[in-house]
């Protein structure tokens, strides 16, 4: 029985998505598309839960760019990137001989494409070099970012609270939903937003808030340590506070200590 | 000049000259390279025999008449040193004039003047020297007589002098004026050449920006999956992606379009948006109709309303809504804005891309310093707005 396949794919606008997929479809049957996604917060969010091999990413997507998705991904899976000619990653791609494919995708291309990734997954050693690494570095520098969120507005019954962004502890999905503990004056407090974490993330620092967790974003200012309980587990414990919060796989490579 | 050197159509001295000089012509200026190989290659052309001619016959002449007709005789090769020195001395002074008239003003040839005259009179007087003190007491024979010829030649000799330096003056003071006005047509012709190139230039950057391959590409995309499919989306945006396409073309070969013309076009490209993105945008127009006949550089409004999109509306997770409206704001202002509430102008402030100041340029252009575009953080909320202001009739 052949290894089975799973594959991401992201693109803002419906036609092309929805063409990519039928495209992919008739050239890689066994393909197990497990994600089709519409931006690119959706798309990390998505890679961290499914964890597919394989990633088809728009270059131009909201949230984050497909550049920006492949540079988190960080050779975790295999990265083919989809865009219209015109795009000023071209050159550049073509340069750093990246997979791409042009939009509309075309049988042939596409083809030749899956030829090339069967082999690379057939290969032991998936991981990505450090050019392509330095490539999506310098491609995601040029993107531009507005400035990050400074304060959230949280729903609490008829009162709206303003909560500052450097008070926040920690951010925990829940469901739809996401649940700021915070640090006030007072002591500690907790809201809930509408926002999803995954659309929260791109508007933070990353500098000041690590996504630990495919569910937790952590001010880190408040991380005290990081125990590893197993081969596979980690917590962090922060500063003054008795909760512990999960780091999955993805993330332990945040601690690492020096 | 390259041209006039490899032509065929050189004579045998044409080319043995310019083979010759090839080396001269390095040290000169372009423009004075050009005009000294016109001039040596005319007078190694068959058109120049009458001035070989005329210099021959006035050496012949002189020579023969300082031997024959002088008072006292010169021997006959002394005159024709002194023929041949005198008219290779006028050759040598008309090349001159007419390659570098501006050595030759009419103060320098005042100073010459009088400089000649004074170093013809101190060398004559110089040589006479040993026979002056005779001379005082009525002279030698040959003293008196030198004397008398030089006494008599005097008015003769300055007319000579002052003729010559007059007709150098005049000359090259002609000269002079056609040099300029050959310069300076063809400076205009060059500043015509670079204003149609800039403006092509312009025509063509601002078509590019119009129908970026990014967007082309993207909407045949979608057109071709939708095709594909037989969904019923294919058919309304093929029309659009024609009408939109046919209307830029259009519009960009014309120096102005209507407000409304411009919005026509702008409603085509805002439904191609939409059958693109979907609900990600919304949009409406709201142009006053007094504003409607304004003239304004085509794909103006067009590239307003894709920056809009492409950097406040796309880059939004839940995209956003776009508004235009055109007011008249006074008797003969007028204003237009470009709202949407997207993600707002980057923190380090607005930077102009090729389509914003590519705008900026074809306003000035038609309307001098009548015309504005700002771009700014929207004072209603989030977002950001383009606004250009204008002058009717400006």
């Amino acid at each position: 029985m052949p290894e089975r396949v799973t594959a991401l794919i992201a693109d803002d606008e419906e036609a092309p998505r929805a063409q990519l997929e039928l495209a992919l479809r008739t050239a890689w049957p066994e393909l197990e598309l497990v994600a089709s996604c519409v931006n690119g917060a959706d798309a990390w969010d998505a890679f961290l839960e499914h964890e597919p091999r394989l990633c088809l990413l728009d270059v131009r997507m909201p949230g984050l760019t497909g550049i920006e998705v492949a540079q988190r991904i960080h050779g975790r899976a295999l990265v083919v990137f989809v865009t219209a000619f015109g795009d000023h990653a071209l050159a550049a791609f073509d340069a750093g001989a990246v997979d791409y494919l042009l939009k509309p995708v075309e049988a042939e291309r596409l083809a030749q494409t899956v030829q090339r990734l069967k082999a690379r997954l057939a290969a032991p050693s998936a991981v990505s070099s450090n050019d392509f690494q330095q490539l999506l570095d310098q491609l995601a520098g040029q993107v531009r970012r507005p400035a990050p969120l400074e304060v959230l507005q949280a729903s609490v019954g008829k009162e709206v609270r303003l909560v500052r962004i450097e008070d926040v502890v920690y951010f925990e999905s829940d469901a739809r939903y996401t649940r700021v503990v915070y640090g006030d004056q007072g002591g500690d407090a907790e809201v809930v937003i509408r926002t999803p974490l995954k659309e929260l993330l791109i508007q933070l620092d990353p500098a000041r808030f690590w996504q630990v967790h495919r569910s937790v974003i952590v001010n880190q200012r408040h991380i005290a340590s990081a125990v590893r309980i197993d081969e596979g587990n980690m917590v962090l414990t922060l500063r003054g506070r008795a909760e512990k919060l999960p780091v999955s796989r993805h993330f332990q490579n945040l601690f690492r200590g020096q | 000049m390259d041209t006039l050197a490899d032509s065929a159509s050189l004579n045998r001295v044409q080319r043995w000259v310019l083979a010759r000089s090839a080396s001269r012509y390095a040290q000169l200026a372009p423009e004075l390279r050009r005009i000294a190989m016109e001039r040596d290659l005319f007078l190694a052309s068959g058109r120049s025999w009458g001035l070989w001619t005329g210099l021959v016959a006035g050496t012949v002449g002189t020579t023969v008449g300082l031997a024959v007709g002088g008072a006292p005789r010169l021997a006959p090769w002394l005159a024709f040193v002194m023929a041949a020195g005198m008219f290779a001395g006028l050759f040598k002074v008309g090349l001159s004039v007419w390659l570098r008239p501006e050595r030759f003003t009419a103060k320098r040839m005042w100073r010459i003047g009088w400089m000649a005259f004074v170093a013809t009179y101190a060398g004559a007087i110089a040589s006479f020297r040993g026979d002056l003190r005779p001379l005082l007491d009525g002279g030698t024979p040959w003293a008196q007589a030198a004397l008398r010829v030089f006494w008599r030649a005097t008015p003769l000799q300055i007319m000579l002098l002052v003729a010559f330096l007059l007709l150098l003056t005049i000359v090259s003071a002609a000269r002079r004026e056609y040099m300029a006005r050959a310069l300076e047509s063809a400076r205009a012709e060059q500043a015509l050449d670079v204003s149609a190139r800039q403006l092509a230039q312009a025509r063509l950057s601002l078509l590019q920006a119009q129908i970026q391959p990014h967007f082309l590409f993207n909407t045949l995309a979608a057109l071709q999956h939708w095709v594909d499919t037989g969904d019923a989306r294919a058919a309304p945006l093929l029309r659009d992606l024609t009408t939109f396409l046919r209307g830029s073309t259009e519009a960009m070969l014309r120096p102005t379009v209507t407000l409304a013309e411009e919005c026509a076009m702008v409603e085509r490209y805002l439904a191609i948006m939409q059958a693109r993105l979907g609900g990600r945008l919304r949009w409406s127009t709201d142009v006053a109709p007094d504003c409607a006949g304004q003239a304004l550089p085509p794909g103006l409004v067009v590239t307003l309303v894709e920056n809009a999109i492409g950097h406040g509306i796309e880059p939004q997770l839940h995209g956003g809504e776009l508004r235009i409206v055109a007011r008249r704001t006074e008797a003969d202002g007028f204003e237009l804005q470009v709202l949407d509430d997207g993600a707002g102008l980057s923190p380090g402030g607005a930077v102009d891309g090729v389509g914003l100041a590519n705008c900026r340029e074809r306003l000035r252009h038609q309307f001098g310093a009548g015309a504005e575009l700002t771009l700014s953080p929207r004072a209603d909320g989030r977002g950001c707005c383009a606004r250009v202001r204008w002058r009717a009739g400006a």
